[in-house]
Order: structure tokens, then sequence, then C-alpha cells
């Protein structure tokens, strides 16, 4: 009775094991920038639902944090990539939409705006996209981060998030998927949580 | 013709139009006219003659007058509709109805019902309550209540099934008073309800499923024309599982069970269908559907497999459809099979304006 409750406990324990493990960042070098990355385990998910176009698909913002390491330097960034499940094919395009000049972060009593980088993956070193799915349609924004911003980011993941347009018009998108452990796991291999 | 004055809130419509407010029960010639009396109340008058198909002419013979208003701003969300309607054919009263429509949307909840009484028949002509209400989880049930006369009760049913064409040549055969009373004979009672649950799962996947119910009352034999039986309850249950952007953007795929039992018989049917936008506007949706149907009547059992395949592209006002499928039946009966193939296409040119 002991060795199966004992067997019992140290089966939940590996598979607790595994459940935490499966948090902790990917990290790699990338193949082709010779950038080390550190790579949030999964994107915080946002969606924005359109109920005009659609009842039971949405928009939705991927958005995930990233650390990179060129020889030491140390850099972290913010990627904000818009997918949707919706059929807009049988519209007309509305012309190249040219990303957001601005994302910002909402907490109940805080915001956190930012300006995308020039160059976009590219300035971040990522050669493949990241926090999205294979095969997915999507137009990716990234923006430099300090690393009290990260640290920030692990005190709990936005309530929304929102794109801003040149002309100002926001686009907001609530919480979907937002686990708040990836980015505790992502502080914990970066170490920025003991800074 | 549409005219306008923002500044004192009136505008006006002449000509064909279609409404299903106010009582008005869809295409008329005639007259809109509404006006913002105060920002929470606006009125409506209007007038002419429905339209029994869109390829009609203009016919008088057949003549409504509706006053209604919308009243918005005591509830936060809620617009309530009272309305009045007076509908004449050949100068006898058609459609004499009292009513209202309310509508109450607010996140996460949505009401919207209709009560339509006929004065002159006393009879209740439609009442249907229909909510949508987010619940924790990110459920949704979606519930509605439906009593309604089909077709909606007016003298002229009372010319379905008869030799003549106008009101004037029964009430010569009949009298006015018979007529009424086989108007009353054609229409049935429909009562219906439904309740349905759905749940997203993850980014790319729902879960829906619904029960109904619907039954039909009997129409009785009257005026030379034969009865028509009711249809008992009839009982539905489904689940869908809805899967988006599986393959390629914007796609949508919907596997799907649904079991119907009624008097007749009973059938189950699978299918699974999908949408797949091909580029630019063309868009194609392959879909298969397995049926299996229990006769009650004679005890006999049919399957039935269907493939099709709809393909279609859209601009902003026209549509080109293309269909195509097959039916495959096998029905066993007592002493013999019976197989049916059936095959078809069809190929359709739409234009909206």
């Amino acid at each position: 009775m002991r060795i199966a409750a004992t067997t019992v406990a140290l089966a939940f324990l590996v598979l607790a094991g595994c459940a935490e493990r499966d948090l902790w960042p990917a990290q790699r070098l990338d193949p082709k920038t010779a950038v080390n990355v550190t790579i949030m385990a999964e994107p915080w998910v946002y969606a924005r639902s359109v109920p005009m176009l659609a009842a039971n698909a949405r928009d939705y913002l991927n958005v995930g944090v990233v650390e990179t390491n060129r020889a030491g330097v140390r850099a972290y960034w913010l990627g904000v990539v818009s997918w949707s499940t919706i059929d807009r094919s049988v519209f007309a395009a509305n012309g190249a939409s040219g990303g957001p000049a601005k994302v910002r972060l909402g907490w109940p009593k805080s915001s956190l705006e930012l300006s995308p980088a020039t160059g976009g993956r590219s300035a971040v070193g990522l050669s493949k996209p990241a926090f999205v799915e294979p095969g997915t349609q999507f137009e990716e924004s990234w923006y430099a981060l300090s690393s009290e911003q990260v640290v920030q980011l692990g005190s709990g993941a936005p309530i929304a998030v929102s794109l801003i347009s040149e002309a100002g018009e926001l686009t907001t998108y609530e919480g979907w998927e937002a686990n708040p452990a990836v980015l505790v796991e992502f502080l914990k291999a970066t170490g920025l949580d003991r800074t | 013709m549409q005219v306008g004055d923002r500044r004192h809130g009136i505008n006006a419509r002449l000509g064909r139009q279609s409404k299903h407010t106010g009582g008005v029960l869809g295409t008329f010639d005639g007259l809109y006219l509404g006006w913002r009396a105060t920002p929470a109340v606006r009125l409506n008058l209007m007038a002419g003659s429905p339209v029994e198909s869109s390829g009609d002419g203009y016919v008088a013979d057949r003549q409504f007058v509706s006053l209604s208003a919308n009243w918005s701003g005591w509830v936060e969300g809620l617009e309530i509709s009272p309305f009045l309607i007076d509908q004449s054919y050949s100068g006898v009263a058609d459609r004499r109805a009292a009513g209202s429509e309310l509508r109450w949307f607010v996140p996460g909840r949505t009401v919207v019902g209709l009560i339509d009484y006929d004065i002159d028949y006393s009879a209740l002509n439609m009442v249907m309550l229909l909510g949508t209400f987010d619940l924790p989880g990110r459920w949704t049930v979606t519930g509605s209540l439906d009593h309604r006369k089909s077709p909606f009760l007016t003298t002229r049913n009372a010319l379905a099934g008869q030799p003549v064409a106008s009101l004037d040549d029964l009430i010569a055969l009949f009298g006015e008073g018979e007529v009424r009373a086989l108007a009353e004979d054609r229409t049935a009672d429909v009562d219906s309800v439904s309740l349905g649950v759905s749940r997203p799962l993850g980014t790319r996947f729902q879960l829906t499923a619904d029960v109904a119910g619907t039954r039909i009352s009997e129409m009785p034999a009257s005026g030379g024309v034969a009865a028509i039986p009711g249809t008992g309850t009839e009982l539905s249950f489904g689940a869908q599982f809805i899967g988006n952007s599986l393959l390629r953007s914007g796609d949508v795929s919907i596997l799907g069970f649904r079991v119907y039992d009624g008097d007749a018989g009973r059938t189950a049917s699978l299918s699974l269908s999908s949408r797949f936008p091909l580029g630019g506007r063309l868009r194609a949706g392959p879909r298969l559907r397995f049926d299996h149907r229990e006769f009650k009547a004679d005890g006999s059992t049919q399957w039935l497999a269907s493939p099709a395949v709809r393909i279609d592209w859209h601009s902003e006002r026209t549509t080109i459809e293309f269909e195509a499928g097959g039916e495959w039946m096998s029905r066993e009966l007592a002493v013999d099979n019976e197989k049916t193939n059936r095959y078809w296409f069809s190929l359709a040119y739409r234009v909206g304006f």
C-alpha cells in the first residue's frame, strides 16, 4: 500500500516537473544570425471578436518576450504577432496595413506604450518567426524592452493590448489565454528574477 | 426616393422597400415616414401595399397603415417598439394587430422579443423570446421560445386551396364570416423551443450543442379543402465541433451530429463540411453527409450518403456559385431493398442591389 502511494506521488512529481518544464523558455543559437536567443515558452494570446464578420472566429494577438545575447550584450524584445481565424477573402483589400505605430499594454492601473523597432524581426536577430504556429498568415512587430519593463511584465500579464495606428485609432484585444507563469519562467531563465 | 432632414430628425422613403418592424411583414410599395420626436423616442408611419414577390408590379387591392414608436433610454441597452397595424384586402379587414418588439443589448447579454396580437381574430399571431447570455468559463447559452401562426393570420389565408383567386370571389361563394373561419382553418399554430450552449476551445475550435422541439398543429378540413395533419412534437439534438484556420487562414471546418425524432421517424445525421479560401475572392466548400433514417410507418430503414462541393466567387455586389454533388440512398423494406442514386449540379449568378 505504501509502495503504491509512493509510486503515485513520484509519478505526480514527475508529471508536475514536466508541466513546469513546458513553461521553460526555448534557448538556442539562431543558425543564420548567430545570436543566442531565449524565447518565452508560449505567447500570451489576446483576442478581439468581430461579430459583424464572424460568430465563431476572432482576430488574435500573440504577445511574447525574447532575450537576445550578442557576444554578451543582452537585449529584450516584445514580439506582437497579429493573426486571425476570420475569412476576409471576400472583402476588398484595404491596402497594406503598414503595421501599428505603437502598441499599448494595459493593466488595471497602468499602461506601457512602445514604438516598434525599425527593421522588425531582423533587428531582433531572429531568422524565423516566433510566437506563431506554422502555416498561419500573420503580421508581426517587435518592440525593444528594458530589463525593468520585462520585470514589470513578470508581475502580471496585461489585461488588454491595443494596437495604435498612425492616426491614433486604437484596436484593442482582450486577454484570451495569458498564463503569467510563462514569463515567471522566462525571468528565471534569463536571471531577471534576481534583479 | 429617400429624403431626410437631420435638423428636425425626419426622414422619408417612397417606393418599394422592405421592413420587418411595426407589424409590417416584408416588402411593400408605399411610404415610410420617421420622426425622432425626442432623443429617446422615434415615431414611424408606414403605409402602402404589401408585395407578394419582388417580380410583381404594384397591386392596390391590399393596403395597410402601420404606426409604431421606438422608445429607448429607460434601461441601458433596451429599446421597446410598440405598434398598431391595420391591413385591408378588397375592403375587408385582412389583419388588424397590436404588438410590440423588444430589443435589449448589453455586453454579454442579448434579448429580443416580439408579441403580435390580432385584434379582429382575437388570436395571438406571434410571441417570441430569444436570449443569448455569456456565462463564466466562456460558455454562451442561447434559448428561444416561439409560438406563431403559420402563415401569419390574415383573411387572405382563406384563399389557400380554393379554386378562386380573389377574396371578392371567395366572399361571394361563402360570405365574409365563413371566409374568416376558413382563414383560421388554413392557419397552423407552430410552437418551438430551443436551448443551445457553445464554448470556444483554445483559439481555433468551438463546441456547440443544442436541443430543440417543434410542434405544428393540424389544419382541419373545411370549405372543400382537405385537412392537413399536425406533426406532433419533433425533437432534435445536435452538436457541432467547429475548427477555424486549420489548413489555411480563414478556413472553417464543421463536424456535426444531429438526431431528429418525430412522428414520421428518427434520423441520425453525421456531416463534415469545410470552406476554404482559395485566393482572391474564390472559395471552395466540400461537404459530406451520412444519414440513417428509421420510418415508423413501415419499420423500414434507410441509409443515405451525400458528398457535394460548392465553389463560389464574390465581389461587392456579385456572387457566382457552382455546386455539384451526389446522393446514394439505400432503403431496406420488409420485402425488398430500394436503391436510389441522384446527381446534381447548379450554377448561379446573383447580383445584389
